[in-house]
This record gives C-alpha cells, sequence and structure tokens, in this order.
C-alpha cells in the first residue's frame, strides 16, 4: 500500500552505484504520471522465478525495457531475461540509507 | 535524514531482498544436454568394451595404443557422466517449481535415481547401467516436456548409440 518499499541489494551488478547489502528505497508511484527514462535505476519482477531485480534502463524500445547492470563485467542484462515489460516494473530507485 | 525514515519504512513493512547479480534466472533449459551426455557415456562404454584384450606378447607400440584408447575413452566416459549430473542438477535446482512437484510427485525419485546411476556409469564399465542411466534422463525429458505444454516424441537417435531419445514436438493447445 505504502508508496516506497524498501529494499536490501544482494550482488554485484550495480556496482559502483549499489553494492551487496546496501538499503535503499524504491518509489513505486515514480512513473504513475511520467515514463521511465534512459538511465532510470529499476526494480522489476522477473517472470521466470517471481524475484525482484535491480538494474539501469539502457534503452527504451517499442516493446518494453531495455537493462543492465552498471558493472560491465558482473551484469546480466536483458538479453538474458528479455525485454522488461512496463506492468514488471515496480518502481525507481529513491536513494539509499 | 534517510536513514530516519528508510528505518521507518522498514518497521511498517520489512525490507525485501532484490537481485543485482549476473545468476539471474535465464529460463533457457533444457535436458537436451543431458541427453546427449548420456549417449556419450552409453558410446564409451561400448568402445571400452570392444577394446580387444591386451595380450603379453604386444610390443610396446601397440600396448601404447590400447592404454591410450583405453585412457580416451574412460576420461570422456567419466567427463560425460559428470556433465549429466550437471545438467540434472541445474534443471532440479533452477528450473523445476514446487507446482511441477504437485503433477509428477515422482520428480525428486527419477532426479535422485539419475544422479546414482550417473555415478555409477562412472565407476563401472556396464553397458546395462549406461542404458539405465538415458532411460532415467529420457523420463525427466518427458516430463520437462509435458511441464512446458509440450507434446513429445520418441526415436532411435541419429548417432551411433541408436537408443531411442525423448524430442519434444509442437506446443499443445
Amino acid at each position: 500500500m505504502l508508496p516506497i518499499r524498501s529494499f536490501i541489494v544482494k550482488g554485484h551488478s550495480m556496482q559502483p552505484s549499489l553494492s551487496e547489502g546496501d538499503h535503499i528505497l524504491v518509489n513505486k508511484w515514480a512513473y504513475l504520471f511520467s515514463r521511465p527514462k534512459v538511465g532510470d535505476v529499476v526494480v522489476f519482477k522477473s517472470i521466470n522465478e517471481g524475484k525482484y531485480i535491480l538494474k539501469r534502463i539502457q534503452k527504451i524500445a517499442t516493446q518494453g525495457l531495455i537493462v543492465r547492470g552498471d558493472n560491465k563485467v558482473d551484469s546480466a542484462d536483458s538479453s538474458f531475461f528479455g525485454i522488461i515489460k512496463p506492468e514488471q516494473v515496480l518502481g525507481r530507485f529513491l536513494t539509499k540509507y | 535524514m534517510n536513514k530516519v525514515f528508510g528505518k521507518l519504512i522498514d518497521f511498517i513493512s520489512p525490507p525485501t531482498l532484490v537481485y543485482a547479480h549476473c545468476d539471474i534466472p535465464c529460463g533457457i533449459y533444457d535436458p537436451h544436454n543431458a541427453q546427449m551426455a548420456a549417449h556419450t557415456v552409453i558410446r564409451m562404454t561400448t568402445l571400452i568394451n570392444e577394446l580387444p584384450e591386451p595380450k603379453p606378447d604386444w610390443k610396446k607400440k601397440e600396448a601404447d595404443s590400447w592404454a591410450h584408447k583405453l585412457s580416451r575413452y574412460t576420461s570422456v566416459k567419466e567427463e560425460h557422466a559428470e556433465l549429466v549430473n550437471r545438467e540434472i542438477r541445474i534443471l532440479w535446482a533452477d528450473y523445476f517449481k514446487p507446482e511441477h512437484l504437485n503433477k509428477h510427485p515422482k520428480l525428486h525419485e527419477i532426479v535422485w535415481n539419475i544422479l546414482k546411476t550417473a555415478s555409477k556409469a562412472r565407476q563401472e564399465v556396464d553397458i546395462q547401467v549406461a542404458d539405465k542411466l538415458l532411460d532415467e534422463v529420457n523420463t525427466l525429458a518427458e516430463i520437462f516436456w509435458q511441464t512446458k505444454n509440450m507434446g513429445h516424441t520418441k526415436f532411435r537417435a541419429p548417432y551411433p548409440t541408436e537408443r531411442e531419445t525423448v524430442y519434444p514436438t509442437s506446443k499443445k493447445n
């Protein structure tokens, strides 16, 4: 119900921006009145396992969002899990705490 | 300020894990690799069994050639039996879900049997064990394609092993 949700980061694919163990807040209402932009860090739900994934939007295609991690040597991109549909996006990264 | 606000959010709703790692479920699973590896185990077992009995009057060159072939066949058999194990473990751990187990209650037992048979296929040079391994992997392949709502068929593989193998067919409606 809350517009803000908290998460703990697991993994290194968003380094140096975000590291494993970081506590972050995500704005679930970020895209109520605006569209996702390239560069936004978003949390979305993986279709296959229902896990929440944290990535940065690399490109916006007509079919959806193409994402990847900031850590270029240790990150899966959209080619691994397909184009992210807008309804999979939970919200936009707001801040660390 | 952020910390206080974050702790307040945590108090209302505990934080959830969000994954930022490369081990993301890619959704690309297939029992094919395990089936091919099981065929290789059969083939290597056959080749070992077909080696001539070593003779005491062999010259060094003949003895070396025999030992070399046996070493290579054994090494590949070991490697591919382990590959069966690895591929099946991936399917078991990453692909199959509780709902699959509900529909196929023997799933755990089938996986457990494959792992055991693959180990036995490494330890022994027994064509019956190698055949059993492929049969068990085929059984798992049938279940796999059912969970994908795909049809499946079984026919003799076009390899020297010529054993029946499960292949997917078109998606069911």
